[in-house]
């Protein structure tokens, strides 16, 4: 739930809140969870859709990385610097995707749900997630060649 | 005469297969057409120390996805956090409720029994009795063997 959260919102602070609320949200629900086909599935809709309001909230929509990944200079060799830095630049360019296109590629990439899990999550087709994670991983792949 | 390849040039012709699937897993990743298992085999690919010059490219793709894996992970499955829970279910309120309905057990059988002894239909009455003085030459004739018997023995008795 934080992992999505967190990147929805590229915020430690407002993911924190976004769980908060969502587990305020599932207790108060709980009486429901019968009606409930897949609860997982569920709570991170939930997830996507409070974090999507902070963002509407704050009034930005993509890149606002945290305090926690300004590059700090990296000691070592050559080769650690230049991996470094193009993983700095993959995760640049994976913030700036859309928010669904991030939230697609989070739930593939990071937390390895199938299409039909993510379908189920984001309630579209798996025809249309793929074609979401498409475009995504061609932008972070655009990223890598330019460097 | 057939052709005789070195170990080293099948190795090579091996590696060569393997990228070739490599490449093919790449191409069906960025057109989000692998499978959960094929994109597990990219990133244990990925991993390697060596990949070749024109794949190196990707390798920080994958190590990112790898880091991010890592990043805010919770150290315990949820199963298991559950599981270690339920091992530590604290014992203290059942407990609590064991000794409050001995408590109140204990109470209701206190007032029962007081109920009980003012409840004399069960005790014998006057008129129960038809012949009050025979009642009372039977009892002595009980009573006063045991009576004396006690007198007899009083030394002894107070010995102990």
């Amino acid at each position: 739930m934080f992992r999505l959260a967190h990147r929805i919102t590229l915020s430690q602070e407002e993911a924190e809140d976004v769980v908060q609320d969502t587990m305020e949200r599932l207790w108060r629900e709980r009486d429901n969870f019968s009606l409930i086909n897949s609860i997982e599935a569920w709570t991170l809709r939930l997830v996507r859709n409070l974090s999507i309001d902070r963002l509407k909230r704050s009034g930005r929509n993509t890149v606002a990385l945290d305090a926690e990944r300004d590059a700090a200079p990296v000691a070592g060799t050559d080769q650690q610097v230049e991996m470094e830095e193009k993983m700095r630049i993959v995760r640049e360019a994976m913030d700036r995707l859309p928010e669904i296109q991030r939230s697609i590629m989070q739930l593939r990439d990071i937390e390895g749900k199938t299409y039909t899990e993510i379908a189920e999550i984001l309630q579209i087709s798996e025809s249309q997630v793929k074609v979401y994670l498409h475009r995504g991983r061609e932008k972070v792949k655009k990223s890598l060649i330019g460097v | 005469m057939g052709c005789n390849f070195s170990p080293s040039h099948s190795s090579y012709i091996m590696v060569m297969k393997d990228y070739k699937y490599i490449e093919e897993l790449l191409e069906n990743y960025f057109k989000a057409e692998t499978t959960v298992q094929e994109e597990q085999i990219l990133r244990a690919f990925f991993q390697n120390e060596s990949v070749p010059a024109h794949l190196a490219g990707y390798k920080a793709l994958f190590a990112v996805q790898k880091q991010m894996s890592k990043e805010h992970a919770p150290e315990k499955s949820f199963e298991a956090c559950c599981k270690e829970r339920a091992r530590k279910i604290n014992f203290r309120p059942f407990y609590r409720a064991a000794a409050s309905v001995a408590i109140v057990l204990c109470i209701g059988m206190a007032a029962s029994m007081s109920m009980g002894v003012g409840d004399n239909s069960k005790a014998p009455t006057a008129e129960a009795v038809e012949n009050p003085d025979a009642e009372f030459g039977e009892m002595e004739q009980v009573l006063t063997p045991q009576s004396s018997a006690v007198a007899e023995k009083k030394d002894t008795l107070f010995l102990y």
